[in-house]
């Protein structure tokens, strides 16, 4: 049942692991492949179900996209946000899920941590000093 | 022999970095208007802290999770936000008057007006965060805050009538100028100024920022354990110096220069330098823990990359809150505000915040999935459920006392 | 459903902040209860404990005891205080004769202090020769006089 962040098993042994969804990934932090975190996982986007057809037979629906930023604020006060303001993480990023979930690329170049790189490039780097270890 | 050093320099800046404007308020005007009839809150505060802390950084060094990560994973987005505005406004409140006693501080060194040091305070602390190690950091203003041993040395050249003291510590009664909801107040703001929720966050951080393992366990617990009790009995020092000395004439605290009185009396010009640069060093670390606590909260609900381990263009936002956080103090204190009246009303209002972090902190403690076999004891639990329990009540309390002393007049 | 859910919450939000507004409000009533005589008498406990201050201060400043930064700071501080009591007995609404005879008294003897502690400052910044320890314990003689038979209004 609880995934141990230490063993990464071959994907076929997952068919039998259950996720809870809002236990074991929301809220969780988020960490790139180098261990840098990127964000919180503040919501999930799953596969839509079709429109007017029995449900019976279909797929069930699958986890698309991990969601961040201003999904984080429509969660806590209510709402929807349209779905071209949402922040996507693609799901098949995922490499593992333990304590936090650890992605497989470089934050550096996804969407979710652009307000990271806009306050380095535009007022952190300018600072004298920002650009070297502390000593 | 390298390791014995290790663990002596440990303890010695856990006894340093122990007191903060909070402490230095509070337990001096305790002192001044209850004699050591509160002394036994300050135990009750260490023992606190000393659980509450050594817990926070077995969680972090095990898990490797920082507290604001944990309350947010546990409590949820909804509840965490809530938790997350009070904890960062009431950390925010502290911080502000820890640079304000900083400037108090410099103006008994220098005479010069504290509103003229706060910007030049702030500047500095940042100065320090942006360009200085962590280890360093602590290390030195941890060492240099030693001086503070002064108040315990001044209490022994006072020569006290000591039955007189101990027996006002054993056995407490509401002194007869004072009410009973005073008193409870007090003892209100003394458990708080002891055990104030930024040495946690700033606990637990730091044991990611320094990368402690489950080896570092031990060195940590001894920091804690010893440090942290004697960091606690130069507080009572404090109280007492006040009790012998301001007491019996009538004075009760209302500012900094009058906790510097009874130290003067005791050992003159020297004791007085010494004591000053306590202050500063004491205060200085506490705006430092204080600042980075501000960052560390924010960045670690939203899942922002933090730490000074990390280059600031490397953790930028991190940098960020903090620049603003201490721009927002210095905004408050440029209004005139008195630092003295800030740390009063931040003591009290660490006290209500408590069990916001305290709980997640110790239901995590007690999850295999964070810490597999180095869950809570049996013991631990049970020390640690009778504290939940007295931070509730102190915390639920705490307001109806204000409001019917009007904040301790 | 969302909709009534939402009002929900923001009652919520609405009586958590006129609670916390309660609050502070009655905080700051607690301060002045007791009518005139009550403000006296707190302004005096504050005004004896100023003095006491000063009066310390100055003697250990006489006996080399203190730094001057803290001589100065200490000074500096009780004097505000004093003030402040001041203005808190400027402030207060008399309704008797006995409560106006009350604050012309506080008032004197707190003006008194006050020029003490000035004349302290002046005697420690080397301005004048005059030796303000006599009158500085004189007068707090006085203030705590006057503290004690007010005592019973607090």
């Amino acid at each position: 049942m609880t995934p141990h962040d230490d063993s990464l098993a071959p994907p076929d042994t997952y068919a039998g692991q259950v996720l809870d969804a809002q236990l074991h990934l929301l809220d969780r932090q988020v960490l790139d492949t180098d261990g840098v975190p990127v964000s919180t996982l503040d919501d999930l986007e799953i596969t839509d179900l079709p429109l007017d057809v029995s449900l019976r037979g279909t797929p069930a629906p699958t986890i698309a996209n991990l969601l961040t930023g201003v999904t984080l604020g429509t969660r806590i006060f209510g709402g929807r946000p349209p779905s071209s303001r949402l922040t996507r993480i693609p799901w098949r990023h995922v490499t593992d899920i333990g304590v936090v979930v650890t992605l497989g690329v470089s934050g550096e170049r996804l969407d979710a941590t652009w307000p990271e790189r806009w306050v380095r490039d535009h007022i952190v780097a300018h600072i004298p000093g920002g650009r070297h270890d502390p000593e | 022999m390298k390791q014995l050093l290790g663990v002596a320099l440990g303890i010695l800046t856990a006894i340093g970095g122990f007191l903060d404007i909070g402490d230095l308020v509070t337990s001096s005007v305790v002192g001044s208007r209850f004699g050591m009839t509160l002394v036994w809150v300050i135990v009750l505060g260490v023992i606190g802290i000393c659980v509450f802390a050594q817990m926070s950084g077995r969680v972090a060094a095990i898990s490797g999770r920082a507290t604001f990560e944990i309350v947010r994973e546990r409590l949820g987005a909804r509840m965490a936000v809530a938790n997350l505005g009070a904890s960062f406004l009431i950390n925010l409140l502290t911080l502000t008057a820890e640079i304000g006693g900083v400037a108090l501080a410099l103006q008994l060194a220098s005479s010069i007006e504290p509103t003229l040091w706060v910007p030049v305070a702030a500047f500095a602390v940042w100065l320090v965060i942006w360009r200085v190690k962590f280890s360093i950091m602590e290390n030195v203003t941890g060492l240099l805050g030693l001086c503070l041993i002064v108040f315990a040395v001044a209490v022994f050249l006072l020569q006290p009538d000591w039955a007189t003291l101990t027996g006002q510590a054993i056995a407490p009664s509401v002194p007869a100028t004072e009410t009973g909801a005073t008193y409870w107040y007090y003892a209100i703001a003394l458990f708080g100024s002891a055990m104030t929720p930024y040495e946690v966050f700033f606990f637990s951080s730091g044991a990611v920022e320094e990368k402690w393992t489950k080896k570092d366990l031990t060195q940590s617990r001894i920091n804690v354990l010893v440090g942290f009790p004697l960091g606690g009995i130069l507080s009572i020092a404090i109280a007492a110096c006040a009790t012998i000395v301001l007491l019996p004439q009538g004075i009760q605290v209302t500012s900094l220069s009058q906790v510097a009185l009874p130290v003067a009396e005791a050992g003159g010009k020297l004791a007085v330098a010494i004591v000053i640069v306590g202050m500063i060093a004491a205060t200085f670390g506490a705006t430092l823990e204080t600042t980075l606590s501000s960052g560390y909260t924010i960045a670690q609900f939203f899942g922002w990359s933090w730490g000074k381990f990390r280059r600031p263009v490397k953790a930028a936002r991190f940098h960020l809150v903090m620049i603003i956080c201490l721009l927002v103090g210095i905004a408050v204190l440029a209004t005139g505000a008195d630092p003295v009246m800030i740390t009063e009303y931040s003591v009290v209002f660490s006290a209500i915040a408590l069990p916001l972090t305290y709980l997640p902190i110790l239901l995590v403690a007690n999850d295999k999935q964070y810490m597999g076999d180095l869950v809570n004891g049996r013991a631990t639990n049970a020390v640690a459920l009778v504290f939940l329990v007295i931070i509730l009540v102190a915390s639920l309390a705490a307001i109806p006392l204000m409001i019917i002393t009007g904040a301790g007049a | 459903m969302s909709c009534i859910r939402r009002t929900f919450q923001r009652r919520v939000a609405l009586s958590v902040s006129v609670g916390a507004l309660s609050v502070l409000m009655l905080a700051g009533c607690a301060t002045t209860s007791g009518g005139a005589m009550g403000t006296f008498s707190r302004a005096a406990v504050q005004a004896s404990s100023a003095l006491s201050t000063a009066q310390l201060t100055f003697q250990l400043y006489t006996t080399d005891r203190s730094t001057n930064g803290v001589t100065d700071t200490a000074l500096k501080d009780s004097l505000k205080e004093l003030l402040d009591a001041e203005q808190q007995v400027e402030d207060a609404s008399p309704q008797t004769d006995a409560e106006v005879a009350t604050q012309a008294e506080s008032l004197k003897q707190i003006r008194a202090a006050a020029d003490d502690v000035i004349a302290a400052q002046l005697a420690v910044s080397g301005t004048s020769s005059d030796d303000p320890t006599q009158s500085l314990s004189a007068q707090d003689a006085a203030l705590n006089d006057l503290r004690q038979q007010l005592e019973p209004y607090k």
